[in-house]
């Protein structure tokens, strides 16, 4: 059994069932909360952790308050809240405090030792010392027109902290790239941990955590894939090749896709891709996937739908895109051969 | 209009509600808070079936999970006037999902044992005409853990990207990944087991 035919049947027997509480529930009278209670509450940032017991008398309360504040200033200054991993070719760690206070700053390789010794972190704000860290970057010739990838881990035990700050950080790097004419592609992902097996294989292959992370994150999407062939790659290397392996990279990272789509080299290759997929040619000497963009237009181009799920699947050794469109009261189930295009199926189906 | 554009091969406008996933816009929360019916309605048609599927994958039968989705849609409108935009629309109602549901196991547990009333629940999927289809679901929430039923549904049946059911579960990306294979391939060799032909 394919694992599409059990998507299939669970989609169908979930569409199945009846879900007739709108109406009921529309005029329904709700009293309007005052505050949020434990069922609505968002998700409590770890940020008020700081104990507020009552004080049992003045010496007590004057000894744990000398206490909680050292114990206060030795975790908002000295332990590490957020670490960022910064991976162009050279790869860069950044420690940072809660405050967003850089605390350590080190070269997870080689070639990120040399731009580490240059920059004077101490007493300076996470944003401050990325974008320093991008203005020699690009002084040292790391990122220009051609070479503008960037991968952007953030590690922080409480996701919404990470987020926040991968957010921000973006749009530092946005920013002072943006002022050289230079439109970055930054990948960006949010960690709240890594394992130690991650962490192991990337000392490894000598590349940072966040960057192995992304690795392993590929591998999970097509297990064809090996560690060895990978950390040995560019990121935009990375990209090219995830492209050619036709795999969902947006399922991994989060990137502003019209970047590269708009300013890369990689353009003419994809719209040859595309010829070839509409009317399968003969396979090319090394066969390659035709790319999940290149399956994404196909499909696009067979039914007025949008598309609602895209995979890489394997059946008895043969690779294929399976998507699955909705619009215009049809559903639509449509396999793409992932080396040739060639349509192995389409089936349309009423909405019900 | 998207479509148009990409066969015409121009440059499409960029697709932020990326394939099939409810994108919820969280001004809609705003406009709910300030008693917008319409917004409501709108709330509603997005996220239903990603909330019922979700709900589902929580309380294992129909019943349940219709009552926690027509709940939890209720809070919404009680509580839309205090969210806080954090970029994770979907994360916050599917909390409020299963806070409703773990609520009501804690309510359950302490009128009967909670585990044997919940798995002696008749799995009532009756209205699912093909018995296939049905017997799909059946094995999904039986034989599949917690987890991997809510990133099976979520992704399956509802089409949230990997990423965003990792974002919205509070789920490293790669956890959600491997869970997600791993559960497909239990219900595959269940199935298989069980002799469910492969199509229709």
């Amino acid at each position: 059994m394919k694992n599409r035919t059990i998507k299939e049947r669970l989609r169908r027997a979930v569409q199945a069932a009846p879900l007739d509480v709108f109406d009921k529930m529309k005029d329904m009278p709700v009293e309007r909360m005052e505050v949020h209670d434990a069922i609505t509450r968002q998700e409590p940032g770890k940020r008020k952790r700081a104990s507020r017991s009552k004080p049992l008398g003045m010496s007590v309360a004057a000894a744990s308050l000398a206490l909680a504040f050292s114990l206060g200033w030795f975790l908002q200054y000295r332990t590490v809240d957020t670490l960022v991993y910064l991976d162009l070719n050279p790869s860069i760690q950044l420690a940072a405090n809660r405050r967003d206070q850089v605390i350590g700053l080190e070269a997870l390789n080689g070639e990120g030792a040399r731009l580490v010794e240059r920059v004077e972190y101490r007493r300076k704000t996470l944003a401050q010392v990325t974008g320093e860290l991008l203005d020699i970057l690009l002084l040292e010739g790391w990122i220009d027109s051609d070479n503008h990838t960037l991968l952007l881990s953030v590690r922080n035990k409480d996701q919404a902290r990470g987020e926040e700050r991968t957010k921000a950080l973006n749009q530092v790097i946005g920013g002072v790239l943006r002022e050289n004419r230079i439109d970055p592609v930054v990948l960006r992902q949010t960690m709240v941990e890594e394992s130690d097996t991650v962490r192991e294989f990337a000392r490894t292959y000598g590349v940072s955590p966040g960057r192995m992370t992304f690795i392993r994150n590929l591998i999970l999407l097509d297990p064809e894939l090996a560690v060895e062939e990978l950390a040995g790659l560019s990121l935009e290397g990375l990209l090219r090749l995830s492209k050619e392996q036709g795999l969902d990279i947006h399922s991994i990272v989060e990137w502003d896709e019209e970047e590269w789509d708009g300013s890369d080299s990689d353009r003419d290759e994809d719209d040859s891709d595309d010829g070839s997929a509409g009317a399968p040619g003969p396979a090319p000497a090394a066969p390659q996937r035709i790319g999940a963009e290149a399956a994404r237009r196909i499909a696009l181009g067979l039914a007025d739908a949008r598309i609602v799920d895209l995979e890489l699947e394997e059946d008895d050794g043969v690779w294929y895109y399976e998507i699955d469109m909705e619009g215009g009261g049809f559903e639509y189930e449509i396999e793409i051969h992932a080396y040739t295009g060639e349509v192995l199926k389409f089936e349309k189906e009423e909405d019900d | 209009m998207i479509l148009f554009a990409q066969v015409l091969g121009e440059p499409a406008p960029p697709d932020r509600s990326k394939p099939g996933q409810p994108k919820i816009d969280e001004t809609l929360f705003f406009r709910i808070g300030a008693g917008d019916k319409d917004a409501f309605e709108e709330f509603y048609r997005l996220t239903e079936r990603t909330l019922y599927a979700y709900s589902l994958s929580l309380v294992h039968n129909h019943h349940d999970a219709l009552d926690i989705l027509q709940e939890t849609c209720l809070k919404v409108r009680a509580a839309a006037h205090l969210y806080e935009p954090r970029g994770k629309p979907l994360a916050w109602v599917l909390t409020i999902a299963k806070n409703l549901a773990y609520s009501k196991f804690r309510r359950d547990s302490r009128m009967v044992d909670g585990e044997s009333l919940r798995m002696e629940d008749s799995l009532d999927f009756s209205y699912v005409e093909d018995p296939e289809d049905r017997m799909v679901l059946e094995s999904a929430l039986t034989i599949l853990t917690e987890e991997e039923r809510a990133v099976v549904l979520l992704h399956a049946v509802a089409g949230v990207r990997h990423r965003e059911v990792a974002q919205s579960l509070g789920k490293p990306l790669s956890t959600v990944l491997s869970k997600y294979y791993r559960a497909l391939k239990k219900l595959r060799q269940h199935l298989e087991e069980r002799g469910v032909p492969d199509e229709k």
